[in-house]
Parts: C-alpha cells; structure tokens; sequence
C-alpha cells in the first residue's frame, strides 16, 4: 500500500452523520428499565423508610418533607426519563464504525471506528434473561469515557454483532481506497 | 500433567485452588471495609456468637453471601481460545462473554501471593491498551498452564506493540538535546507557581473574620476609637501575616521546584523523547514517538509576562504505563516547544490550520446561572447589612464575570487535513494538539439548553485523556465527528 496516497476529499462527500439512519433498540428493552428502576426504587424506599422511622421523632418537619419531596421527584423523574428517553436510545453500524446515542434531556452520540476498539464483551443481566436481551459493549484505549456500551439488543442480535465488530478488528485492515 | 490440560481449545475453569483464593479475598474484602467496627466489638465484648446483634448478623450474612456468590462465579468461570482470540464466559447474575484478540492484547503478568505460592498457582492479568476497567483478570492458573497459555498468546500475535524492552533500548540510543533548564529559569519557575489561589483564601478568611465580629457586636459606626483601632490592628495583623505566608509558600515552592527540576534535560532520540531531572532523586521518564498521544503547554498570567511555558507530552495510560506517566518539561521558551512539535509531529502543517471560535452561549450561560444563584445572595445582604461579605460577594461575582469573558475570548479549536488544535486558557495560554490518527473515539454532547440553542459539546477521546470543544454549533461538532471518524478510518499509521 502507498503510504503517500493521500487523495483530496470534499466535505460534501463525506457520509454524514445526520443522515444516518439509527436502529431503535428492542421494545422489550423499555420493560427492562422499568422493572429495573421499581426494583431500585423499591429497595432505596424501603431503605429510606426504615431510616424514616427510626429517626422521625428528631428530625423537624420541612426536612422530612423535603426527604419525601426528593424521592418522589426522584422517582417520577427517572420514570419519565425512561418513557421519553427511550426512543433517544439507538444505535447504528456503518462498514467501518459503530454509534450510539443516548438520552432524553441531556443527549450524547459517540462513534468509534472498528480500527479503534481493543475488545468486545456481550452480557446479559438477570431481567434482560427474562426477554432475552443482551448488552454489548467495546472497549477502546481511550478510557472508560470513550467505551460504547448498547443495552437492549436482542441476545442473538448482539453476539451477532459481536462477532462482525471482531471479524473486522482481525481480519479487516480495510481502507476505502481497496473497495 | 495431562496434555489435556494444555489444549487451550475447549473452555475450561480455572485452577481450584482459585475457590481458597476467592473466598480468602472476599474475607480480607469484609474484614477490611468493618474493620473499625469488628475492633469495638471485640473491645467492647458486644462479639458474642451466642447472642448476636443485627450488626454482627449483618456482617456474618454479608461475607457468607459474598463468599457463596464467589465460588458460584468461580464455577460460572470459563476460558478458551478460538481461533485468534482469548474468550472469557463468566457471571452468576450477569452473565458476560468477553472476546480479545490476541493482536490487541498488550502484556500478559503474573502474580504469585503466599496462598498462590502454597498452591502451586499464579494469578494472571492480561491488560489490553483500555483503561484498568477492562483488563482481565485470573485468580489462579496452574503455574505450568498460564505460561502455555501466555506463550501461546504472544507467539500467536501478528503485529507486536512496542514493548517494555524497546522502551529500554531507547534509554541506551544516542541521544541529543533539545532542552536544558538553567538557573534562571528555575528560580522563575519557583517563584510563579500559583500563590494567588492561596492569596484569595486567605482573603476571603479576612472577610469572614471581619464579619464575625460585627456579628459579636463589634459595629465598626459604633465602637469607640480604642476598639476602632485595635480591629484595624488586627486587619493589619492578618494582611501582615497574608504576605508572610504568601512569601513563605514561595520560599518553599522554589525550593521543592529545585529539587524537582535541578538540572532537567529534554532528550530527543531517533524514535523517542526522554526527560531527566532532580537534584538528590534523578529521574527518568521515556516515551517513545508512537506512544504519545497529545501534546500541551500552557503559561499563566505570570508565566507569561517572563516568557515560558509549561510542556506536557502525555503518553497512553494503559494501566502498565501509569507509574511512568507523562513527560513534563517545565521553562521552555516558543522555540523550543517548534523543536519538539516538529520532531513528534513533523505532518502538522500548522499554517493552513483555520481557528474556529465558540458560542457566546458559553459566556452568557454561566453568567446567567451564576447570577441566578449570587443576586439574591447579594440582595440578601444589603438586608442584613453585612458588608464585609457583600464585598466578598461583589468582587467574587465581577471577577466570575472577567474570567468567564476571558475564557471565552480565548477557545478555539482548528483543523487541518492532519490534526486538530484546541487553544484555551483564561489569564494565560494553553495549547492542546493531536493527529487525527491518534485519535480513539468521538462524541457529541448537548444538554436541554444547547439542544433549543442548535449548539453541543465536542469531546474527542485518545489513549491519553479527552479534550471538550464547549459550545459550538451542533452542524460544526456534526461535521467534526464525520471528518475525523473518516480520517482515523482511512489512516494507514497505527495510534500507537
């Protein structure tokens, strides 16, 4: 390969991320995170209320309210952001990249070229066993803060995925010139 | 041993003596975290097996969980290699499987504890160039297995990452040099480092003080003149003691910058930078060309009046090469910074490089929230007529106002076909560049605010640390993450 081809490219031919079409994740996917928070909501509650009754008698009343106020917005916040930020959540594969974005009032999208990742890791929690989900994740060399992690796929889909990202890690030193 | 146990192929467990190690560790784990509380117990004769407390129980239960959750996941615990890649199967709950290629695979160490030893095992880590999050780790591997295992791997790798020994090699090259510190320069260095920080503390503790005592009925309109005086004295007093303090912690930075820096050499050889400096304690740090990722320098307000700067060559962090960190060249003058940005980046090409500024969302936003939250405190203590601190308040608001506008006069970020270059700084400079190839991972961020605004973040990841780009408008950030996603994409030279 010659190191020095180098050929001009225009902005205008670049594949743009805009124009990107994002897969959604699984629908089941939304009733994970939901029983996911009413667990955590559950035991963070039942925490909180036995703290609640041990100790109401020396704590003044707007704190106690104030406690109450914080869990409930908490709680109706994290349920919304669930609802609303679901349909955020997507993600895209390209020849030589991977995307995600995610979030519903704070948004962020992250690529990382298959050239770029180190390894790759599909898991599968205890409720996404229950729909049959999975979690794929890619690690890079830039840190936890550049690593990929898209929840919600369908198990079979993100070993499959998995195995594509690999297969072109080892295999592929594909560049654009050789298609 | 059965050659059985060396076919790598099918998955299998780790060493049993890994359960011993599991539950040993889970023990020291508990142990270590209840420690204080185990004491008192014991102290106070509360530990009784017969009569247990919620809090022993809890103990008790948690670290008997724990323990059973261990040798379950020991049991769940698999590994293979299937054709150029290690595989890890594991999980009681969360099941994973994890995939590395052999290529990616950076060093292979083990460790050997006393129970290890007793066992005949060693405990293995295998680390990839990712953050310590993603390095794997082995309890226990028969010692004669994990090293089939690890000469397998690394005679199995195509392209062999620059290793601990070229690292070495590159100590003994000839070398030339780029830089040296003199004594001028230390001097200099010694008496700028940032005093002013502490000078505002100490201020601050003036007001307080000053409040306080109005508090306590001292009213400066109403008290005679003798007490009038002796408050003042005490103003004079802690001024006074301000400056000395200040003076004494540059008396103390100059000396620890002397003995940090003494004699510090930038050497340049045909593949690499190496630094050395201290006066008692001579150190050392190496880093080959490939290895870094970003180069730095910045100069506060101070600095910049005499002319220098600071200079940072950061190196990727795997975790094998924290301890070494970055080179950092305190001192260096414009040209000196043009040598080693020619030598490590000879492509920059920095004059066709266009600087691009930010939103002036990011001035007025956090003017906005600031005043939200600091006008009402004002206002509140113009009420309560506490002076002193609505002085504080003021000042510390006009200034919040100045930095802000300053900081936002210097951002920008610039591009060529090569790199990209982000300036910023406040009183000061700093600099920040990197290839395009060095490049991991790019993102996009934007809160509620910016998303209205059509504006985000950029924040490109290397291998040594991210850099934000704040506030430009979404199509710009757009745009930069399709250009350099395709640059890394179609680069032929390796990040590393």
């Amino acid at each position: 390969m010659n190191p020095f081809n180098n050929p001009q490219i225009f902005s205008a031919d670049l594949n743009s991320v805009s124009d990107l079409e994002f897969e959604p994740l699984e629908n089941s996917y939304r009733s994970v995170l939901y029983i996911g928070n009413t667990i955590f909501f559950a035991i963070t509650g039942t925490v909180a209320l036995s703290i609640y009754f041990s100790v109401k008698d020396e704590l003044p009343y707007f704190i106690q309210v104030a406690a109450a106020v914080l869990f409930f917005t908490l709680l109706i916040f994290s349920f919304l952001s669930i609802h609303f930020g679901f349909k955020n959540k997507a993600f895209a594969v390209r020849q030589q990249d991977i995307f995600f974005q995610t979030g519903w009032l704070w948004k962020s999208k992250t690529v990382i070229p298959f050239k770029r990742i180190q390894h790759s890791e599909v898991s599968q929690g205890p409720i996404d066993r229950m729909f049959n989900l999975g979690k794929l994740r890619v690690f890079t060399a830039g840190g936890s803060g550049s690593d990929l992690t898209i929840p919600g796929l369908s198990f079979i889909k993100a070993n499959q995925l998995k195995d594509f990202i690999i297969s072109e890690i080892t295999t592929g030193k594909v560049s654009y010139e050789e298609e | 041993m059965k050659k059985n146990d060396l076919d790598f192929s099918i998955p299998k467990r780790q060493s049993q003596a890994a359960i011993y190690l599991i539950i040993y560790n889970r023990f020291r784990n508990v142990i270590s975290r209840f420690w204080p509380f185990l004491l008192i117990a014991l102290f106070t004769g509360d530990l009784s097996f017969k009569n247990p407390d919620g809090f022993t129980m809890f103990i008790f239960g948690l670290t008997l969980l724990t323990g059973v959750f261990g040798i379950i996941a020991y049991f769940r615990y698999y590994f293979w290699i299937e054709g150029n890649q290690l595989m890890i199967k594991k999980g009681v709950l969360n099941h994973a499987l994890t995939q590395i290629p052999f290529d990616r695979i950076q060093t292979i160490d083990f460790e050997q504890n006393l129970i290890h030893q007793f066992f005949n095992v060693v405990g293995l880590k295998i680390e990839t160039a990712g953050s310590t999050q993603s390095e794997i780790k082995m309890q226990a591997l028969q010692k004669e297995e994990a090293e089939a295992l690890r000469d397998f791997i690394l005679s199995q790798k195509v392209t062999a990452a620059p290793t601990e020994e070229e690292a070495i090699e590159l100590k003994n090259q000839d070398t030339q040099l780029i830089y040296k510190i003199d004594f001028p320069i230390l001097l200099k260095i010694g008496l700028t480092e940032n005093h002013i920080r502490s000078g505002f503390v100490i201020l601050f503790a003036i007001f307080w003080f000053v409040d306080n005592i109005q508090e306590a009925g001292y009213d400066f309109s109403e008290v005679g003149d003798e007490y009038y005086n002796r408050i003042l004295g005490s103003i004079f007093l802690i001024g006074g003691l301000t400056i000395l303090f200040i003076l004494i912690s540059m008396m103390i930075s100059v000396g620890r910058i002397f003995l940090r820096y003494f004699d510090l050499r930038l050497l340049r050889s045909y593949n690499g930078f190496k630094v050395i400096n201290g006066l008692f304690n001579r150190k050392e740090v190496a880093a080959l060309d490939t290895k870094i990722q970003i180069l730095s320098w910045k100069q506060n307000m101070i600095q910049r009046w005499l002319g220098f700067h600071d200079l940072q060559l950061k190196q990727a962090s795997s975790a094998q090469l924290s301890t070494k960190k970055s080179i950092v060249v305190p001192g260096v003058n414009t040209t000196d910074i043009e040598k080693v940005k020619e030598l490590l980046f000879p492509e920059r090409d920095e004059d066709s490089v266009e600087y691009y500024g930010v939103s002036s969302h990011f001035l007025w936003r956090p003017i906005l929230i600031m005043s939200i939250i600091i006008i009402p405190l004002i206002v509140f203590m113009i009420i309560q007529q506490a002076y002193p601190t609505l002085a504080f308040l003021v000042i510390f608001y006009i200034g919040f106002i100045i930095q802000r506008k300053k900081k936002f006069k210097k951002t920008y970020f610039g591009l060529n076909d090569q790199g990209l270059f982000v300036r910023g700084g406040v009183f000061g400079h700093s600099r920040w560049m990197t290839m395009h190839y060095k490049i991991q991972s790019t993102e996009i961020k934007q809160t509620p605010f910016q998303y209205r605004k059509d504006l985000a973040d950029f924040i490109v990841h290397t291998a040594s640390g991210s850099r934000g780009i704040p506030y430009i408008k979404l199509s710009e950030a757009e745009y930069l993450q399709d250009y350099l996603t395709y640059k890394i994409e179609i680069s032929q030279k390796e990040w590393m």
